[in-house]
Order: structure tokens, then sequence, then C-alpha cells
């Protein structure tokens, strides 16, 4: 169902200057803003901002999408969205809103994703102006893409925390969103999320994972029992499966060594095993889901699969553990029996926030317990979980089955508050920085309705706390760093002219889904690609409406060799590119493909719906003359945060709000 | 689809996340252990994301402050709407204006069945109480001469928006006698300031850069004084360690704000010679030198001769008077970017937006005593999106 509306269709337009009524531009540009059309993208904390400040100034005409619904959390800055409104569109309360604060404003909003068919090139193209607001990278660079087609100056911006940026971009003038290499969110090796743990944040994403395992969509890449094809482990070693030897596990557990020395002993009995069971469904990553189901989500086996018998398993394979602690096994019955500690539920100080408490061993178990029996009566109704951080049990699960892990490992085990910051993803927010940037936008929106594109300018919001430390003695701090715009990148993949690029992969196991959604949804941002052999017989590999029967096929098996030229192409986008593929097998483990002109990498491992997860080498970049008091450090830190917002991340690694947190918490 | 839609919402209903309108401000007292402190839940989900940037402790200390706040124009919109969300415990806003044709464009809380005939504080205190009820909003029709000692006691901070330069003196002498912190900001045009006076305030600060682990010998001297802000002069800020059983790494550091009163800050002679002894740094091509200092040095001899300052409703003669006094006080030889022809257009709301923003987050950096403050001088030329941290002895 389209949800779209239009506000006030009919109103009169006539600009409005009755005396007295003072306009802080002169009456031309008033003029200009009065009869400019433009489409704002997001809602949320920097749109909130943005929309009153459009209305102030006299914009009318004003468009505005944003598929989410108000969250309790947003009202501490959203400030159009009051508590009753939880629950609804954020662009029809923040239109309705609108048009309460000015009656002769016509607004129309769209409750969708702006990454449709229908908004097309078109429609981008009746715009004088589109203002981003948004908080992904993923609908950043798409709108960027949108816009450079449809040859629509686009103001952009951000806000984490105290620290925000805004610039503009317009074609062939400017820099646009993909000429600086996006700074990747930090992604992680599957087997150090599987097998070899060291930082909580590894935990976390296992336990993430876990979820999704049970109650979830199982995603291949997001496999949660032990690897056995660890490079770094002992190929004989560690066959044994995982349910066979149950009872023996829980007797002989005690020490590590012991479990070596009878596996040891049983080695050639659990060579065969492997065969058989685990190793086919560990690859195919159901043996978790398999074993939940069979045991019918009971928490105590449950439990004693993932703590007992799967580290157990890892502790077979010996070669892990020569240069890393050893794990330790744990075991629910005796863990039950414990004592409660001296900190029971609910007697933290008052001051304390409820969060922030550490669990005891004891306290993540009965957690985990009772929120695999919550999930699961969940599950029951409405049969696919998807794992939110504002779930209440869901977030019970994670930060209980994470700590679980940590203990095993010997990591410190993490609050339900740092857990949610780090499975969440959340980056923390505050109304005035969205208000300020909300102004930097409108200062460089009306630059560009004036003409004046040389004036407007890239803007970065500072602290003073963050900054004084690095600039004392010297008595002025900029708060706003004020640099010129920076010209297109030339080999761009979004802006350049440039239809043409190789890659070198792996055509021999890279699938034709890997293909489409990690290297051309991911890495060349692509909306709805559509890909065929750039030879005379024209081969149709992937086509964007019709699901062709080849997507688990390796290239090699679709007539993609060594140096076939590929061209891809985006009808939505009106994007083309010409990409040759090149056969390598030497790529490192992880890494799915290398650019070869600015050798790029992707990890392979990457979540498919978050295209800036790759580990770019910092491509130093001069940074511009003119770059005031905005090191290039920061510019640098800031780009690493402004595309950092999907999926999976640790946020104190960011390099950007930990700064701060770990000062003040 | 055509949607029908209600106007929004304007009656104020009991939250579902929040039972007592100002509960929130006692449950740290007797609240029994063993129950969940529903209160505190639900400020913890409603205010995570900045709990997430300043801590729960500061979060706390906002939740207790009572501010009171004097102009409802658009800088004081703003203030208001970014301290109630926050969840500022209470906010006591005055003012003796009518809200007029030209608050539209700026204060954000006023409609034009408004203009002439309510007072802007009255006005903006109806619509604005509805961002959260469980701040105690109320608004007083009154002159600044109204601001007294007796009434600013009561307050943990107090902001001014655009009063006179000698009322500004007199509440913040008065303040500086009380102890109590004291914004004020003022905006001509595309020029905008705040100045404050936080003398003897003592703030939790992170650890300067420098001080930083690898670095332990510095930070375990007990008495690092910070570089100084003056041509020579030892700074009589200082810095010392608290206890912090963090370790070394998380040391909170306590800062002892030292600063003179408004009436230097705002003092003619005091910003020239902070103007010269703080020359604009080489920018590059294509920038303006925009200099602070003498820019508002410009418009506080303007206020000083005049008894206000420069607006858009006396434009053309404002900015020959301008003209006039740039022309004596600029310095020979002088090149730095003075703007005299944005001081006198009419106040852009994205200025309000910038500057409202900046002093609601240091108002809250204050009353949460946690964080590096900006004192004494913020300077914001909006038109070149210039902002900076100034100071004035």
């Amino acid at each position: 169902m389209i949800h779209f509306c239009v506000l006030s269709r009919l109103k009169q337009r006539v600009l409005v200057l009755s005396p007295g009524m003072k306009m802080a531009f002169d009456p031309q540009t008033q003029t200009k803003i009065d009869q400019a059309k433009v489409f704002m993208v997001g809602a949320g904390g920097i749109g909130c901002e943005l929309l009153k400040n459009l209305l102030l100034t006299g914009f009318r005409d004003i468009h505005l999408i944003d598929l989410d619904t108000i969250e309790v959390s947003n009202l501490n800055r959203q400030f159009l969205f009051r508590s009753e409104h939880v629950g609804k569109p954020k662009a029809q309360i923040a239109a309705l809103a609108a048009e309460e604060m000015c009656p002769e404003a016509r607004i129309t909003w769209y409750h969708e994703s702006v990454i449709q068919p229908k908004f097309n090139v078109k429609f981008f193209g009746q715009f004088n102006l589109v203002l981003n607001a948004l908080d992904n990278s993923a609908a950043r660079s798409h709108v960027n893409r949108m816009c450079l087609a449809a040859n629509v100056p686009l103001v952009e911006s951000g806000s984490s925390g105290y620290l925000g940026n805004c610039k503009v971009i317009i074609k062939g003038t400017t820099e646009c969103f993909d000429c600086q290499p996006p700074i990747g969110q930090k992604t992680y090796p599957g087997c150090t999320i599987r097998n070899t743990p060291s930082e909580p944040i590894h935990c976390i994403v296992w336990a993430k994972h876990l979820f999704n395992q049970l109650f979830g969509e199982a995603d291949p890449d997001q496999d949660v029992s032990p690897d056995s094809e660890d490079p770094a482990a002992d190929p004989e070693a560690g066959l044994l499966s995982n349910g066979t030897h149950q009872e023996h596990w829980s007797t002989v557990a005690e020490t590590n060594e012991t479990v070596i020395a009878h596996l040891a002993v049983q080695q050639n009995g659990a060579h065969q095993l492997q065969n058989g069971s685990n190793g086919n469904e560990a690859k195919k990553g159901t043996s978790t889901r398999a074993k939940a189901v069979a045991c019918g989500y009971n928490s105590i086996d449950l439990f004693q699969k993932l703590f007992h018998q799967d580290i157990s398993y890892l502790l077979s394979m010996s070669k892990l553990w020569e240069k890393r602690r050893r794990p330790e096994v744990l075991d629910v019955h005796s863990i039950l029996k414990q004592k409660d500690e001296e900190k029971v539920w609910g007697s933290s100080s008052t001051e304390e926030h409820e969060d922030k408490r550490l669990w005891s061993l004891k306290q993540n178990v009965i957690v985990f317990m009772r929120a695999v029996k919550a999930l699961k009566e969940t599950m029951d109704k409405i049969e696919t979980l998807v794992w939110d951080k504002d779930d209440e049990n869901a977030m019970d699960f994670v930060t209980a089955c994470a700590n679980l892990r940590a203990t095993c490992f010997g990591i410190t085990t993490q609050s339900r508050y740092d857990t949610k910051q780090m499975a969440g993803n959340i980056i923390p927010a505050v109304a005035s920085t969205n208000a300020i940037v909300a102004g930097l936008i409108i200062f460089n929106a009306v630059k560009v309705l004036q003409n004046r594109v040389d004036e407007c300018r890239n803007l970065i919001l500072k602290t003073f706390r963050d900054a004084v430390p690095a600039t004392s003695p010297k008595r002025r701090v900029r708060i706003t760093g004020v640099s010129k715009l920076l010209e297109p990148v030339k080999d761009c993949v979004s802006c350049s002219e440039r239809v043409e690029t190789s890659l070198r992969l792996n055509l021999e196991t890279t699938t034709i889904k890997d293909f489409q959604d990690k290297i051309l949804k991911g890495y060349f941002k692509m909306a709805q690609p559509d890909v065929s052999l750039d030879d005379s017989s024209g081969t149709v590999i992937i086509d964007s409406e019709f699901e062709l029967n080849n997507k688990d096929k390796p290239l090699t098996a679709c007539k993609i060799l060594d140096g076939t030229r590929l061209k891809c192409s985006d009808f939505l986008q009106e994007y083309d590119i010409t990409i040759t593929v090149n056969h390598a097998d030497d790529l490192p483990e992880d890494t799915l493909f290398e650019s070869s002109k600015d050798a790029n990498v992707v990890l392979a491992a990457m979540p498919s719906q978050a295209p800036d997860a790759r580990t770019t080498p910092a491509q130093k970049r001069k940074s511009a003359d003119d770059l005031a008091e905005a090191s290039a450090e920061e510019l640098k830190r800031f780009k690493r945060q402004e595309k950092e917002h999907l999926g999976f991340g640790h946020v104190n690694e960011n390099g950007f709000p930990d700064q701060f947190l770990e000062i003040l918490e | 689809m055509e949607a029908k839609l209600e106007p929004v919402a304007k009656k104020v209903k009991q939250e579902d996340w929040c039972e007592d309108g100002a509960g929130h401000a006692q449950s740290g007292e007797n609240v029994d252990p063993g129950q969940p402190a529903t209160d505190r839940f639900r400020a913890t989900n409603l205010y995570d994301r900045q709990i997430r940037l300043w801590g729960w402790d500061a979060q706390q200390r906002l939740m207790k402050s009572k501010l009171l706040m004097y102009g409802l124009d658009g800088v004081g919109a703003e203030v208001l709407k970014n301290l109630m969300l926050g969840g500022i415990r209470q906010i006591t806003i005055m003012d003796w204006q009518i809200a007029a044709e030209s608050d539209l464009t700026t204060n954000f809380f006023l409609r034009r069945q408004d203009v002439g005939q309510l007072n802007r504080a009255t006005a903006t205190a109806e619509r604005a109480k509805s961002l959260n009820i469980t701040c105690a909003l109320t608004a007083m029709e009154a002159q600044t001469s109204d601001v007294t000692v007796d009434l600013v006691k009561d307050y943990d901070l107090v902001v001014l928006n655009g009063v006179s330069h000698q009322e500004a003196v007199r509440i913040g002498n008065a303040c500086r006698i009380l102890g109590i912190p004291i914004f004020l900001s003022q905006i001509c045009g595309f020029h905008a300031f705040f100045a404050n006076d936080l003398n003897g305030l003592k703030f939790e600060i992170p650890p300067l850069k420098s001080f930083q682990p690898g670095n332990t010998a510095k930070t375990q001297s007990s008495r690092a004084s910070l570089p100084s802000t003056s041509s020579g002069k030892r700074d009589n800020k200082e810095l010392k360690l608290m206890g912090s059983s963090q370790g070394e790494s998380c040391e909170i550091q306590e800062l002892t704000i030292s600063s003179p009163d408004l009436s230097v800050v705002l003092d003619v002679k005091a910003v020239r010679r902070s103007g010269l002894a703080s020359p604009v740094p080489r920018r590059g091509y294509g920038l303006k030198k925009m200099d602070p200092y003498l820019n508002l040095e410009l418009i506080l001899t303007f206020a000083g001769r005049k008894g206000r300052y420069p607006t858009y409703g006396h434009s053309e003669d404002d900015f020959k008077d301008l003209k006039h006094v740039l022309a004596e006080i600029r310095p020979e030889g002088d090149s730095r970017v003075v703007e005299p022809e944005e001081m006198v257009t009419a106040e852009a709301n994205f200025t309000c937006a910038i500057l409202g923003g900046t002093l609601a987050q240091e108002v809250i950096t204050v009353l949460t005593r946690r964080n590096y403050p900006i004192y004494n001088l913020y300077y914001l030329a909006a038109n070149d999106a210039c902002g900076s941290r100034e100071y004035v002895e």
C-alpha cells in the first residue's frame, strides 16, 4: 500500500510578505526560497529540526520521506513527536506538525523507503534541492547516485553525539558521497567469532548470530558452531561430534588437560563421526537450529550444547590453544546450585542506572533460560523473529549469551547497557547537535539556491571540549570547522565518467549471489543491478526483474572466466559500469575481492546489507589548505562515523564517541 | 491514497512513560530497592541516547536543575526546546513583549493568531509544555527589572536573550555574587554571540589529550595548569586530580573556572585588547578572515552609544552609524573582515538554531558540571558559518 498524501494541495501559492514580516535574505533570494521545491530524506533527529528551519526560512513546497515509525528513545530530540505518537510513521506526524506550524506550507509525505522504483531519476529531477537527513550509508549512497543522475544539488548531513557535519554535493563540481572511500565498520573473521573470541564484541556478534540461528532466518555466514576448518586449527584434531559424548564430557571436563588427554585417545573414533553428522552440519550452519528443535528449545539442553559441548569441541582443536588461553566449559547445574551473590536482583543503589549493573554468572544463566523460553513462545506465534535491540527478550538473550561465552573464554562480561550499545550499534544523539546541524544545512541550502556554489562549505561541528586540549594555548577554537568543498575524485565509482573497472576475485568460489549482493550492491552501491556478458552472446547473468536459477552457482559455472567483461547497469539509478573480472586464488582469508585500481578489499564475511563493511587502507588524501582548524584527522574520524551506521559495529571502536564515553561512564 | 489527517494534538496528555509529572526528581530517595523504580526505568529509556553521551549521573543532575530564562526570541525558543527535551526539571520563562509578526520567522512556538495578542512568554509556554510534561514550565510576563536577586536565587542558572547592555551587567553582577552561572545571548542580523560568567564553578573534565596514558608522569603531577589563554600571563585556572577508582586511563580531572564578570566581557576596551592580543590566524584562500573581536567591538560600541543593539527595524540608519563607528575604531592598516551590513539584516532562523543549539548544550554542560565548558564568549558569523569560542579578559 502506498502511504502518500498531499496536504493543502489547493492552497494558493502567494509569497506572504506582509509589512513587518522580516525576512532574513534579500527579496530575490526569498522569492527563490518560496518557489523552491525540496525533497527531505529522513524525518528523524536532524529531519525534525530541518523541517522547522525550512518552514521558518520560508520554504513552502516540501516533500519528505521516512520509513521509520516513532520510538520512545526518539523523543529526547525529535521534537515534533510526542509520546502518544509512538508507533506512528515519522513522516506523517512530522507533516502534520509542519502543517500546524505553518498552514500555508504544502507538505507531501511518504512513509516508505527511498530506495524504490517509484523514486526514479524523473522523480528526483522535479526538485530544486534534495536534503539528506539520514542515518545509514546505504540510503545516503543511493540518494547521492540518484541526485547525480538527475543533476540535482544535494545537501548531505550527519550527526553523532556532539559532532556533526554538512556539505553540498553537486555533480561535476564537488566531491560526491562515494568519492571518499568509506572507512568501513569493523568486521570480524568468522573463525574469531566461532572459535577464538578475545574481546567482548566477538561474543556479542556471536550472540546475535546465535539469535538468528535459533529464532530468526538462518544466514550461513552467521554460523555459531565451532568451525573445524579454521586454518589455525590442527586439521586432525577436534573432530568429535557434539552430541555424542555428552555424559563423558560432563564428568571429565574439570580440567582442560584431561579433556585433551581423552580426546587423544578417542581421536580415531571421532574422525569418522566428523564425516558423518557434525562436519556437514557445521558447514551448513544447521546444527545449532537442528539441535534446538530436537530438544524443543529446552533451555538447559541448549545451554549444555552451547557452553559445554561446543566449548569442549573447541578445546579438542588443540592447535588453537597453543598460544591462547584455553576456554573453560560451563556446567549449568553447578551454576544454578551456586548461592546468590550479595547483589540480588534490583538491589542496586537507587542512583545507579538499572542496565549498567553487571550480572553474576548465575544471573546470566537465569536470564538466558527465561529469554529462551519467552522467545520460543513468540516464535511459536510469528515463526521468524528479527533481532531488535529494543525487544526486551531479544536484548536479554544476547546479553546473557555474550556474557556466558565471555565467561568461557575469560573475557570481561558486559552490562546490558553496554551490550545494547555494541549490539545495536547505537549512536548517541542529542537535540542540540541536531539543531545546529539543521541550521548549517539551511546555510548551505540557501547558498545553493542563490547559485553561490563557491560559497557553500564543508562544515564540521566540533566540540570545544574535544578541541581545547589540542589547540590550547590558542585562545580561539572554531566550533564549526569550515572548509571549501573538495573537487570530485577522478576515479569515483559514482560520479566520475569512468565506466570501466576491473576486479580480482576467486571465480571458482564466488557465487552469483555474492557477486550481486556484496560486490554490485555492497561495493558499487547499485539498487537493482542487471548484468550480462559483454560479448556477442550478451548472455544475461543477473536480471533485476526476474530471478534466474543461478544464484548459488559459482561465476565459472556461468561462463564467467578470467578476463571476462561484465556489463552491469542499474535502470533505477541510470548507472552503467563495465567490470572486467580477473581470477585470483591468492586473496587473503575473508577477502572477497580486490579492486585493482585502488586496492580496495572487501570482506567476504560482511553482512550483505552493509555496503560499507569493507576494510579500505586509509587512502591518504591531502587535506585542503583551507581546512581551517578542522584537522584532516578529525575529518577522517568523522567520515568513519558518518558512514558507520549499519549492521554490526563496535561503537567504541569506531574511533568516535568512545573518548567521551569511557570517561563519562 | 488520500489520508484524512487530524491536526496535531495540543493537549497535554499524561505520558505513559512517566506517571507523575515531577516525580523523577525525587526518585533518588526512599525507593524500595526491591521494587523496580519505574520512573527511573522510563527515564533511562526516554533519555537513552543522550545518557550514552554524557552519562547517567549528568542526566540525573540535569533532571534536578532549575533554569530562569528571560527573552523568548529565536534563541530563547531554541534553548527552551533543547533543554525541555533534555529533561530539565524546571524552567521559568519571562518576557515583556507581545508577540510580533517578526517573531514568526524565529520563534517557532508562536503562531499568527498570537501576533499582537499574547505575551511572547505566555504564548510560547502554552505550546512548549507538551514537549516534555515532566518539566515544570511557567511563564511570567515581566520586565528585565523584575529579574531581582530574590527571584534569581532560587535557580541554578540564568539565561538572558536580547536584553539591554545595562540590564545584562546588573543581573550579571547579582548572579556573580550569588554564585549562579549566567548566559547572555544577543543577535544582530547574521552576527550573534553569547557570553557567560561561570566564575568559581568546578567541572569534572576528561583528561586532556596531552595527559593521556603513556604520559603518566604528567598525569600524576597534581597541579598542572592549563596553557595560558592570555599573552604571557600565567593562567588562573588550575587542574587537580580527583580521586578515581577507574584506573589511570580514566582519571577525571577537576577544572575550576576563574573568569571576569559580564561587565568585562561586554566592555569595549577589554574586547579590543583581547582582539589585538589574538590576531586572526591566516586562513586559506577563498575563506573570509572574519574577526570576532572587531565585529564584537563594533556592535558593543554601537550599543554603548545608542543604548540598543543594531536592528533590522532601523537598518538604514544603523548601517550608517555602524560604518561611522567602524571608521573610528578600526586601527590603521587593519585588514580584518568586519561585516556591518550583515548586522542589520533580519534575524535568520538558522542563526538562532546554531546559536541556540550551542547555548543549550553549554547550559547542559554547566548544569551537569561535566565536560569542558565554553567560556566566556562564543561568537557566530552565521552567513560564513563561522562559530568560535573566544575569551575576553
